[in-house]
């Protein structure tokens, strides 16, 4: 008897859970009698906890809601492609602009003439249509142990795939989008086959097979495991500013630097970016939002924790970040990350790189 | 014999599923077999196999991407190789800690033996990728153990030999350490079920301890153990976060990748068919094994056998193995990861919603399958197609990784020209719980549907108790303890689950699953400690609930 | 331990808490001899067993075969050592073995040829020769019996004890299968232990009947002595009904068969046969196969059990007269 009525009560659970479930997370509004509040919906492939405070600071400013999904690029994508118009989404946030053109060529984007943004960001930050503007920067480059390595030994992606780096580099695993955008640049300016001799002779260099994530490649050329690691700037700076000993010692214990192609030739940069959708309802509102990650403001919540680098050098940087060496983006367009994505994955498999 | 009046069948398929159709009240036609009881799991086959059929057919065709000639050519087979390796290797592990912790514990007494009894199965509530973080750390380059090492040896870190967690005997440790319970579990219970006179009989004719063990008590309780660990195995084959985390290009690795780096998601579809096919072909080697022999003991008397006792010397090993093995599967990794949190003081804002949205999708989650399953164990009895169709589809849902169910919901979002909002949201993370996990819940009832004589029903009938009078007094009570099993593992299940809740979920609602995973994919570990701490607690109460229920029900 | 010795049992006891299950009781048994143990539920018949198989140990006494010493204190043999067979009532052949292999089961200290050789020439002599590879959820209850006996014997035993072993068969073939099993024990020549609760059973099968109860042998004998001179009531009724009657309610001409200090004295059923003379009243009569049991009231009230072989039919209501076997009256 006592296992029906546990039974019972379970599927009153269930029922009285549906009933409740009319969105738990809704907060009442104050003002029920004044005209609807307007909400915004942003898809991002962002999960920082900064965000959540910016979100909470344009709420206050704008008046609005925000209603927030945070998953992967991909998933977000499939999600409003499977949508379609009934999708809610109205702003993407996307951290690689292999996942922004992605987005742009699902035709999930639409493009945003505006004059105050097109002045805030710059042209090669920005797709020339206004399909998605930069809101942050992230430099992939390479971690390393300086007693071992001169800058002048790293200063360039090919000298990475010397024979004297034999058994010294650490590099994560290919799934990861980082590696593929810097192998897409490589595609564009190369070619598939030079960009696959390169891949191939990176494996070859490699301590030990691709695992974990850039942090882990920074601990272990402190651990001696390698001397060098390709990583992201905001990896080796978050460890510097940790507030655990050991993760000091790492950082204090390593050096980054940011390499070019050639000499002259600018180095690989990427971009955390915002789109407005083609189902967007308010696009004054889209605009203002993505207008907000641009101040001042928006660009310290954007960037505080995540310590990737503003958007413009103007900018006052986060703390630690200033550690990173100055440096030029390279005139590639960012589309190239999108559009050679698919490719890199393919030579990188080729090439034996998990 | 009476028949099951229409409206009753359809009040309990409403309660199954929120997106279900009302049935309809058909007339039964005289060549039909089929009769009104057929509805409910006729439709509940429907429910748990849409997502994978609708992901699998979209996959199947559309037409081949430059991807999948590319996939096909030089991934498919090393990802098939791998992933088989890496099942063997889990499967030798989780036996080699299951069956001889359940051996000694079901038959001997030893120092500490009823509390392993029930602490062999926390591991359950750890979810894979949480175990895998953990173990990477204490046995990572810069981690405790190899740190030490060098400290003492005064060694750099390229001159020793470490063992490598990021390979795929590691991953099969990972895999192996989370989910030996199941086998655990069914091992114990079919060693406690042995009938006292067929091990005395074997005695009597000069069998020893460990000739009891292995001439009669493995042989007959095989296919139970068999059961157990294709469970096992089907989920450690459709893990994605330990085998990606870990580096192992597995084809859960594989689907994943086929989607996020190549853009084709139904690349990712054709893949998860290669896994469901590997699962079927469990499940057919597992019944084929069963095949002739016998496993109902001819004796009556389920009398459990009295354990005996042991050498001081054999009860301290004995000690000693359960020890390491709750160590090594819980232990250690667990107070790593409070070592982490509590060292890097990591604060994770605002947990409260999360708990409160785990644990609402899981119970919802949870009793929808529970319903699901009841429907596939009872209401199949009568039917011994559907029955076979129901373990297909089940086992199907099971095999195929989340992030594919996850898919199908999609395929099925874009035909009902909805978007995932709200109660939508909610009623198709439900649905894809359901689909992926309603085999999980079906195996502890038809373990106990097993156990009971075969003429229960026409006794039932005889005294003019049938159709859902006969459910509801009947069958419902005697497959109470396995049900309870099943609610309690699908409880678990749903708390750990990542991929589909990660696609599926409302706004507001992340669970402690999703924000463990954000914070470990960000490569903050110290923060990702404490929900990824949240989420086993949560799921060591019905661990725990399990397990005492389990040893209740073996003392009868 | 050779084959042709004695299982003994030396004042053993056993005791379950606060129940003694087991109480001194020492008994023999001889090689190439069925022995019965007889008792209710609860007499101790079957913790007997176990003491003598070495599934429990005595808490005091000793178990012996021959002379070597299996239980004692400071010994315990286990089961496993013992070399004693033993058969119980639900068969317990394992399940995933087939006929044959089963009973090749305790075979593993031949070589290996020897081994299916001799299983197969068991099960013929037990003929089941043609059910061998058959496994056990696809033989009859008579089939897993004999498969269980000869598993039992194959190893050649030092001595096989039986735990109601004829009990779950189906009445109809029970007796086949009683006298193909009980045929090769015997001609095993070992000491053979047959615990049953069916007093005809062991009347018909045994060499020698122990009668126990409650922890304790009342009689120990050959079977016709302990039906017709039990040395106590209990054990005249663990061998078959027994009536009783007052003394002064005994008709004249019975009294002269009777002690004149008897207060009461008991019968057997079938003490009394139907005789010429119409003192009795037949109140019930009952067809139990060969023989009809009666139910008789004397003119004065008192009322008597017979047991006969009747010529012709009778009915409640006729009047017979009733003839006193003065051997099958009992007295205590």
């Amino acid at each position: 008897m006592t296992f029906k009525i546990h039974m019972i009560a379970g599927l009153s659970l269930l029922v009285g859970a549906v009933a409740a479930c009319s969105n738990p997370a809704d907060t009442p509004t104050d003002d029920a009698t004044a005209a609807p509040q307007p909400v915004l919906t942003i898809y991002s492939s962002r999960h920082y906890d900064s965000d959540k405070e910016l979100f909470a600071m344009f709420e206050e400013q704008s008046g609005a809601r925000l209603d927030v999904r945070e998953s992967g690029a991909s998933q977000l994508l499939e999600t409003m492609r499977a949508e379609g118009d009934q999708s809610p989404a109205d702003v993407i946030i996307a951290a690689d602009a292999g996942s922004l053109w992605r987005f742009q060529d699902a035709g999930l984007t639409q493009p945003l003439s505006s004059a105050a943004l097109n002045n805030v960001v710059p042209a090669n930050y920005r797709e020339s249509d206004g399909n998605w503007f930069g809101v942050a920067r992230r430099i992939r480059g390479i971690a390393y142990d300086p007693d071992r390595w001169t800058p002048e030994e790293l200063a360039r992606w090919d000298l990475l795939a010397s024979e004297d780096k034999a058994g010294e580099s650490c590099v994560r695993s290919t799934s990861n989008i980082y590696n593929l955008s810097l192998m897409s640049e490589l595609i564009h300016r190369y070619g598939n086959e030079a960009a696959q001799t390169w891949a191939t002779a990176i494996v070859g260099n490699m301590a030990r097979n691709p695992q974990g994530g850039d942090t882990d490649q920074i601990r272990a050329i402190a651990a001696g495991e390698c001397s060098l690691a390709i990583v992201n700037h905001y990896y080796w700076i978050r460890l510097g500013a940790s507030e655990t000993e050991a993760d000091q010692l790492v950082a204090a214990s390593t050096s980054f630097l940011v390499p070019e192609f050639v000499e002259g030739s600018g180095s690989h940069v990427n971009i955390t970016g915002a789109a407005v959708t083609t189902t967007a309802d308010d696009l004054k509102l889209a605009e203002d939002f993505i207008a907000f990650l641009l101040t001042e403001t928006g660009q310290s919540y954007v960037t505080r924790d995540t310590k990737e680098l503003p958007l413009l050098d103007t900018t006052a940087l986060p703390d630690g970040v200033e550690k990173v060496p100055a440096f030029v983006a390279s005139d590639t367009q960012l589309d190239v990350y999108g559009e050679n994505q698919a490719e890199a994955q393919r030579l990188f498999d080729l090439a034996g790189w998990n | 014999m009476a028949r099951t009046k229409p409206k009753l069948s359809v009040c309990l398929t409403s309660r199954v599923g929120i997106k279900l159709k009302r049935g309809k009240a058909e007339r039964s036609m005289p060549r039909l077999t089929l009769s009104f009881s057929a509805i409910p799991p006729l439709l509940v086959i429907a429910l748990v196999g849409l997502p994978v059929f609708a992901a699998i057919f979209a996959g199947v065709s559309t037409g081949d991407g430059a991807t999948w000639t590319h996939i096909f050519e030089n991934r498919l087979v090393p990802y098939t190789a791998t992933t088989l390796w890496v099942l063997f290797l889990s499967a030798a592990i989780m036996i080699a800690l299951a069956v001889p912790a359940a051996w000694l514990i079901s038959q001997y007494e030893f120092p500490g033996r009823s509390i392993f009894n029930w602490a062999l199965i926390l591991p359950l509530a750890m979810p894979g990728y949480v175990m895998a973080y953990a173990w990477a750390d204490v046995m990572g380059v810069a981690g405790p153990l190899q740190t030490q090492l060098r400290e003492w040896t005064g060694l750099s870190a390229r001159d020793y030999w470490f063992p490598n967690l990021f390979s795929a005997p590691g991953l099969a440790f990972v895999l192996a350490s989370t989910l030996f319970p199941y086998v655990y579990i069914t091992a114990r219970a079919a060693f406690s079920m042995q009938s006292l006179a067929t091990l005395e009989a074997a005695r009597s004719l000069g069998a020893k301890p460990f000739d009891l063990f292995w001439r009669v008590a493995i042989p007959v309780a095989a296919p139970a153990i068999i059961g157990g660990l294709c469970l096992a195995l089907m989920e450690a084959a459709a893990d994605y976060g330990a085998a990606d985390f870990l580096g192992i290009q597995t084809l859960g690795v594989g689907i994943i990748r086929s989607w996020t780096s190549f853009g084709e998601p139904n690349t990712a579809a054709r893949l998860a068919l290669m896994l469901i096919f590997i699962a079927g072909t469990f499940l057919v080697a597992a019944r084929i094994f069963q095949g002739q022999r016998g496993t109902q003991q001819t004796s009556v008397r389920w009398r459990t056998p009295q354990r005996s006792d042991m050498p001081v010397w054999a009860g301290i090993s004995a000690f000693a193995l359960c020890t390491a093995f709750l160590l090594i599967c819980f232990f250690v990794p667990m107070s790593r990861l409070i070592w982490l949190l509590l060292e890097h003081q990591a604060r994770a804002p605002d947990l409260m919603p999360l708990i409160r949205s785990t644990l609402i999708l899981g119970a919802m989650g949870a009793a929808t399958a529970f319903v699901a399953a009841l429907v596939f164990s009872l209401a199949t009895k009568r039917h011994e197609s559907l029955r076979l169709g129901a373990r297909l589809v089940a086992a199907a849902g099971y095999a195929a990784p989340g992030a594919v169910l996850g898919l199908g919901a999609l395929y099925i979002l874009r035909e009902t020209g909805q978007s995932l909002s709200g109660a939508i949201a909610i009623g198709f993370l439900i649905w894809i719980y359901v689909s992926r996990f309603t085999s999980a819940g079906v195996e502890p009832m038809q373990a106990t549907l097993a156990r009971l004589p075969k003429n229960l029903d026409q006794a039932s009938h005889s005294l003019g108790v049938t159709g859902l009078r006969q459910f509801w007094r009947v069958d419902l009570p005697l497959i109470a303890p396995g049900a309870f099993a099943a609610a309690l593992i699908l409880f678990v299940e749903i708390l750990k689950e990542l991929p589909a809740t990660l696609m599926l979920r409302p706004f507001g609602w992340d669970t402690l699953a999703v924000r463990a995973h954000a914070y470990a994919t960000d490569e903050r570990l110290a923060q990702a400690t404490l929900p990824a701490l949240l989420i086993v607690l949560a799921g060591l109460a019905p661990v725990l609930l399990l397990s005492w229920r389990l040893s209740q029900s073996e003392r009868t | 331990m050779s084959a042709l010795a004695s299982l003994i049992a030396d004042h053993v006891t056993r005791r379950f808490g606060d129940h003694l299950a087991v109480d001194d009781i020492s008994l023999t048994l001889e090689p190439g001899k069925i022995t019965a143990l007889i008792g209710s539920s609860g007499s101790g018949k079957t913790t007997l067993l176990r003491l003598l198989a070495g599934m429990e140990r005595p808490d005091s006494g000793r178990v012996l075969s021959g002379t070597t010493q299996l239980s004692a204190p400071g010994t315990f043999v286990p089961i496993e050592r013992r070399k004693i067979g033993l058969v119980f009532q639900d068969f317990a052949l394992f399940p995933h073995l087939n006929a044959l292999e089963n009973v090749m089961f305790g075979l593993r200290h031949l070589p290996k040829a020897d081994r299916a050789t001799l299983a197969a020439s068991w099960l013929d002599r037990l003929g089941l020769s043609h059910r061998r590879d058959a496994y056990p959820h696809h033989l009859s209850g008579g089939e897993q019996q004999r498969t269980a006996i000869a598993r039992a014997l194959a190893p050649e035993p030092v001595a096989i004890l039986l735990d109601e072993p004829f009990s779950g068969l189906d009445p109809t073939m029970r007796d086949q299968v009683r006298e193909a099993a009980l045929e090769a024990v015997r001609a095993a020549q070992i000491p053979a232990l047959l615990v049953t609760h069916d007093a005809s059973e062991a009347l018909v099968n045994a060499d020698q009947i122990a009668i126990i109860d409650t922890g304790r042998i009342l009689q120990v004998g050959p079977p016709e002595d302990l039906y017709r001179k039990p040395s106590s009531l209990e054990a005249a009724r663990a061998l078959g009904p027994v009536h009783q009657i007052d003394c002064d309610q005994l008709p004249e001409d019975w009294k002269q068969y009777v002690e004149p200090s008897a207060k009461t004295v008991w019968y057997r059923p079938e003490a009394l046969q139907i005789a010429d003379g119409d003192r009795f009243t037949i109140t019930r009569t009952r067809l139990a196969g060969p023989v009809t049991e009666l139910e008789l009231m004397l003119d004065d009230g008192c009322p008597v059990y017979a047991a006969c072989q009747l010529g012709t039919v009778l009915h409640a209501g006729d009047r017979v007269g009733l003839s006193l076997d003065p051997d099958l009256l009992l007295v205590f």
